[in-house]
């Protein structure tokens, strides 16, 4: 679905379902340099299973239109304009790697908003490089292929894929060239200058769910760990195989540990 | 170092790992039409394509997939679909891409069956092709139409040996806002990648060099995934809804691998082209040793080039790595690997004396295909191409006096010494 916000049409996919009355809202938030194009394996999944879907690209970002938001706040505040917009009270927000701060921040500073989270690949702040941000300003090719090429686990780089025929390599890095150009490092910098992960965490009150990778080279495992940790109401679950990008490595396994979840809440 | 696996590396591992179950070191052969369902649920999810997975071998298959995604790798697309032949592959392309009242350029230097389903048959549907030579680059750029919705065109072409100035082309078709389609048989991963100058859908008969041994034919489609189909109403296949699927639009939904989806949910569910397990099986063998074929088959060709120029029966040679060929300069640029391992030559004496050859040939084996481990001659004005007209096979650079030859990995000592005798033959028959 196109709508607009401040004057800037956002995409969001609804997992080819129109929205029902009555049905729980799922959100899906990508991470950096990303799109929805990331939750391809659930969108669809969760759309056709009940659920009222919105796999959002941020301004910027593939179909979305606008500016790259220079900060993880700056995100959340958007998601609550995309919320309020649509006329969701309240969702369950996914959220991988970068989409997973903005999770932290949007319950932080709208609690009643946050039903549940689900955190995907990511740690409780992300500490990007200096000198990938650089080669993001200067090179992005160069940043985009080094992103796809760590974002991947071991059978992802062997192109082992739940969907025939598909090329996990190729799709990410074509996916990254559907954004505007900058998007990738404004990204970076939103996720290497938010700091105050780790206390918003000890601070959510709704469940959550962490869903983590053994081979995860952009939120490197430990530091996922800390974050689930540090919520108090968390169910963890690491895929010791699958690299950064679980929605597309892991993604049967995935969306089995978001249904449990979901059914126990 | 590479982000990424070298292609030697991927010919041999991409697309598989080892089942946790049985450790099967080798590609499983999944000899299977269907796919038990876990439940109602799972069927449901596996029809509406809400997550990956095979229902009906018609569509996927787990063998095949494993060729598909090792093609992908080795191309650097985004995904393939892999089918009955590489003639499959380009009706796939055609008709997922074009509809009734569309148009298509294509470079004329193709192979005939190429020719034929564009000129011939897909008008009879209403898609109708512009064929110019490839060395026309004006020529293709005028006859791009409002209607066209991309180019065509062979890197290596068949059987005459041009090589095109894909850099060229894919610039006209980008400013044009159509994609270039590229039958990249001749040249495989190994000699040039066409993703990485532009060219955004490939086609492949993997029969060819690809699988290599000769027993097992098998086509793919290369998604590249470069080409932004949303940038313009000219391909609705792609960005109005789905007729099916509750209206999917597949750019939205799937981005850079739109094309492919559109393959998987109607090409392969309304055509049904699909290529067996058990071929994809035997093309993945071929696969693993195509870097080291790739390099005897340029030796071999390099050294049987420099054989033919000097024997006194042969009246001309054409390589494109000779200084006398037209495109010599194009191929140095595009394919500093090699030019590919055909070879086009005319005998002294004619049709009669090129038969006499062609009969006479004990190493060699005269037959209809290229790309294969042995060493194969053919007179293409008499089989491969015959149903070509007189015009086509003009403008396609086919003389009625040429024997095409595809250089085998035989021992060069033995090719000559039976190219020897053979041309002997040659010389008596029309003595």
């Amino acid at each position: 679905m196109k709508f607009r916000i401040n004057g800037a049409q956002v995409y969001a996919s609804t997992g080819g379902r129109e929205h029902v009355d009555g049905q729980p809202w799922l959100i899906f938030l990508h991470g950096a340099g990303a799109s929805h194009l990331v939750w391809s394996q659930q969108s669809r999944s969760f759309a056709y299973g009940g659920f009222n879907v919105l796999a959002l690209d941020f301004p910027g970002h593939n179909l979305s239109e606008g500016v790259p938001l220079p900060s993880v706040e700056k995100q959340a505040e958007w998601l609550k304009a995309v919320m309020d917009h649509i006329g969701v009270a309240t969702a369950t927000l996914v959220g991988h790697s970068q989409g997973g701060l903005v999770s932290l921040a949007m319950a932080d500073k709208y609690p009643e908003k946050v039903e549940r989270i689900v955190f995907v690949a990511t740690a409780a702040a992300i500490p990007v490089n200096e000198k990938l941000i650089e080669t993001a300003e200067t090179s992005e090719p160069v940043a985009k292929s080094s992103m796809t090429a760590w974002g991947l686990g071991p059978d992802a780089h062997h192109f082992e894929n739940s969907v025939p025929g598909f090329s996990q390599v190729g799709n990410g890095l074509r996916t990254m060239d559907l954004n505007q150009e900058g998007a990738l490092p404004a990204d970076l910098k939103a996720c290497a200058a938010f700091e105050n992960g780790l206390e918003i965490a000890g601070r959510i009150s709704c469940p959550t769910l962490c869903v983590l990778a053994g081979k995860d080279r952009m939120t490197p495992l430990k530091f996922g760990k800390k974050l689930a940790e540090a919520l108090p109401d968390n169910r963890l679950h690491v895929l010791e195989h699958s690299g950064h990008t679980i929605p597309g490595e892991a993604p049967l396994e995935l969306n089995q540990f978001m249904r449990d979840f979901f059914n126990k809440e | 170092m590479s982000d990424f696996y070298d292609i030697d590396t991927m010919a041999l591992h991409a697309g598989h790992v080892p089942d946790k179950e049985f450790g099967s070191r080798a590609v499983p052969i999944h000899q299977t039409t269907s796919y038990m369902f876990k439940d109602s649920r799972h069927a449901a999810a596996l029809y509406n394509m809400e997550e990956g997975g095979h229902l009906y071998t018609r569509i996927s298959n787990p063998t095949v997939a494993v060729l598909e995604q090792r093609v992908a790798a080795m191309e650097g697309g985004v995904a393939c679909t892999a089918c009955a032949s590489g003639m499959a592959a380009l009706h796939l392309v055609t008709t997922m891409l074009a509809s009734a009242g569309d148009h298509i350029v294509s470079t004329a230097q193709l192979y005939g069956a190429n020719i034929n389903l564009l000129k011939n048959t897909m008008p009879r549907f209403g898609v109708e092709t512009s064929f110019v030579h490839g060395r026309d680059l004006d020529g293709i750029r005028k006859a791009i139409k409002e209607n066209t919705k991309f180019v065509f065109c062979e890197l290596i072409g068949n059987p005459g040996l041009d090589v095109l100035d894909i850099d060229a082309v894919v610039k006209i078709a980008d400013e044009a806002g159509i994609p270039v389609v590229m039958d990249a048989t001749f040249c495989t991963p190994y000699l040039f990648k066409p993703i990485d100058h532009g060219v955004s859908v490939i086609t492949h008969s993997l029969t060819k060099w690809m699988g290599g041994h000769g027993v097992a034919i098998g086509g793919a489609v290369v998604d590249g995934g470069n080409f932004n189909w949303g940038k313009s109403d000219k391909f609705p296949t792609l960005t109005a809804p789905h007729y099916a699927l509750d209206g999917i639009v597949f750019w939205e939904e799937y981005g850079p691998a739109a094309l492919t989806m559109r393959i998987r949910a109607e090409g392969m569910y309304n055509f049904g082209p699909s290529l067996s397990p058990m071929n994809a099986f035997h093309l993945l063998q071929g696969i693993e040793t195509l870097p080291l074929r790739m390099e005897k088959h340029i030796s071999n060709a390099r050294a049987m080039v420099e054989y033919l120029k000097g024997h006194e029966m042969v009246s001309w040679v054409k390589h494109p790595e000779l200084p006398d060929h037209p495109d010599h300069e194009t191929a140095k640029r595009l394919l500093p690997k090699g030019a590919g391992s055909m070879i086009g030559f005319g005998v002294k004496g004619g049709r009669e004396a090129g038969a006499a050859f062609i009969e006479n040939v004990q190493v060699a084996s005269h037959l209809a295909n290229v790309g294969d481990a042995k060493t194969l001659v053919i007179h293409p004005a008499s089989t491969t191409h015959s149903h070509i007209s007189a015009e086509d096979m003009k403008a396609g650079g086919l003389t009625e006096d040429m024997i095409r030859l595809s250089v085998g990995l035989e021992s060069i000592d033995d090719l000559k010494a039976d190219f020897n005798q053979a041309f002997r033959s040659a010389a008596r028959a029309v003595a």
